[in-house]
């Protein structure tokens, strides 16, 4: 967790050195922030309930006019649980294991962005994307793995608001609530769809 | 602007290799207890409560890489048979020697595999009359039957101690081979240690209660 901080630390204040000498009504952004996001459908909160917190996104935009934009997001979240020793039936005996559930996701997604004000020191917005999901997935049996990783499609929506620190240099800040479509369908899951929070900042690229 | 878009696009997916890299390790969090898992597997046709007398090796077959290294008695060895005694007499079988006609035999071996890959247990079962010669249950010239079931297929790290329960009170009734009725697997980190031979015995017998004489 103390890398995590670290590095989205490190990055959020490399991109905002680099983005002090843009000039004002850059029509490409990067929005860059932090997300903690929980598990929703009875399939995958079976697997894993516990909400993550270690998640992060980004996503490129480019202004097409004073309130429509488009974007290429990309998120990801580390979703784990460890369960308590258990005995597990098997076809002609039992297994008795501690169980460690453990899956990444990292949805890409083309995204619409609808601002619903023209300027102002707040801005709400709304957002709908739609893309691909890369899914790690790892079950352990006591130290074994039994592992997975596949590429399935993703939607996404979120809304959220966009407050400008500094108008002349494009820089603000990001604040939203996001939900996340991720079919799976692999052992007994179903979908691992989620729903989170996430902060971060935006900047204009040059 | 194509190059633009091309070059924080790259930057953009840098930052998301950054992140995808914080993600808890599983193992991290597993103490070396935790690491381990115990399989049992029977013959679902066995009735275990007819069975009175068993007997137990004297030694544990070492085996590496499919082959027989050799039989071994060290501390954890005799740890472990002694641990099955004690397990077995609590469950109401009684220990006599192997020339005495047991109606149960226990075979104990080490398995460890030096390579990192797939092991199928049914190639273990290949060599079964090379490392257990049923001359010693008192039957020469037969064979075995491996069991119908199979552990599946485990990526092998280390190792793991095997045990099986043989039928010999039906072995003359099997066309000239001897029954494996019952089969146990422990593996993951201090799965060799002595100080844990006890917990990984009772853990077998825990998870199998039907392994039982009621008389």
């Amino acid at each position: 967790m103390k890398h995590f901080f670290r590095y989205a630390g490190l990055s959020a204040c490399i991109i905002i050195i680099a983005s002090l000498n843009s000039h004002a009504q850059q029509k490409l952004q990067l929005k860059i922030g932090y997300s903690v996001n929980t598990p929703i459908g009875s399939s995958f909160k079976n697997f894993i309930s516990n909400t993550s917190f270690r998640g992060a996104n980004g996503e490129l935009v480019y202004s097409v006019n004073d309130q429509l934009s488009l974007g290429l997001g990309v998120s990801y979240n580390d979703f784990y649980q460890k369960y308590p020793r258990q005995l597990i039936d098997t076809k002609y005996g039992e297994i008795s294991a501690v169980v460690s559930n453990s899956i990444q996701v990292t949805p890409v997604v083309a995204k619409v962005n609808y601002s619903f004000v023209k300027g102002g020191s707040m801005q709400p917005y709304a957002g709908l994307g739609a893309g691909f999901n890369v899914i790690n997935y790892n079950q352990y049996r006591g130290e074994f793995p039994e592992s997975k990783t596949t590429l399935k499609p993703a939607l996404q929506a979120d809304a959220g608001i966009n407050i400008p620190l500094n108008k002349v240099r494009g820089i603000g800040l990001n604040i939203g609530a996001n939900f996340n479509y991720m079919p799976f369908n692999y052992n007994e899951i179903k979908t691992l769809n989620n729903w989170g929070i996430h902060a971060g900042f935006f900047f204009p690229l040059r | 602007m194509k190059s633009k878009v091309l070059s924080w696009s790259v930057a953009l997916f840098a930052v998301t290799i950054v992140f995808t890299s914080c993600r808890k390790d599983p193992l991290n969090g597993l103490t070396a207890e935790e690491s381990r898992i115990y399989i049992t597997e029977k013959d679902s046709n066995t009735n275990f409560a007819s069975f009175e007398t068993y007997s137990i090796v004297d030694s544990v077959a070492v085996i590496s890489d499919n082959r027989l290294q050799g039989k071994a008695l060290t501390n954890y060895d005799a740890q472990v048979l002694a641990a099955f005694k004690a397990s077995m007499a609590h469950r109401g079988y009684m220990l006599v020697d192997a020339k005495s006609q047991p109606d149960l035999g226990i075979n104990v071996s080490r398995i460890t595999n030096t390579y990192t890959g797939v092991i199928s247990y049914r190639d273990y079962w290949g060599y079964y009359d090379s490392f257990y010669d049923p001359y010693y249950w008192g039957y020469p010239g037969y064979g075995y039957y491996p069991p119908a079931y199979s552990y599946g297929v485990y990526q092998i790290k280390e190792g793991g101690l095997s045990v099986e329960l043989l039928d010999l009170k039906n072995a003359g009734t099997n066309d000239n081979k001897i029954k494996t009725v019952w089969t146990a697997l422990a593996r993951g980190t201090g799965v060799f240690n002595a100080g844990n031979a006890n917990n990984v015995v009772g853990a077998f017998f825990e998870q199998s209660a039907y392994l039982k004489n009621n008389n």
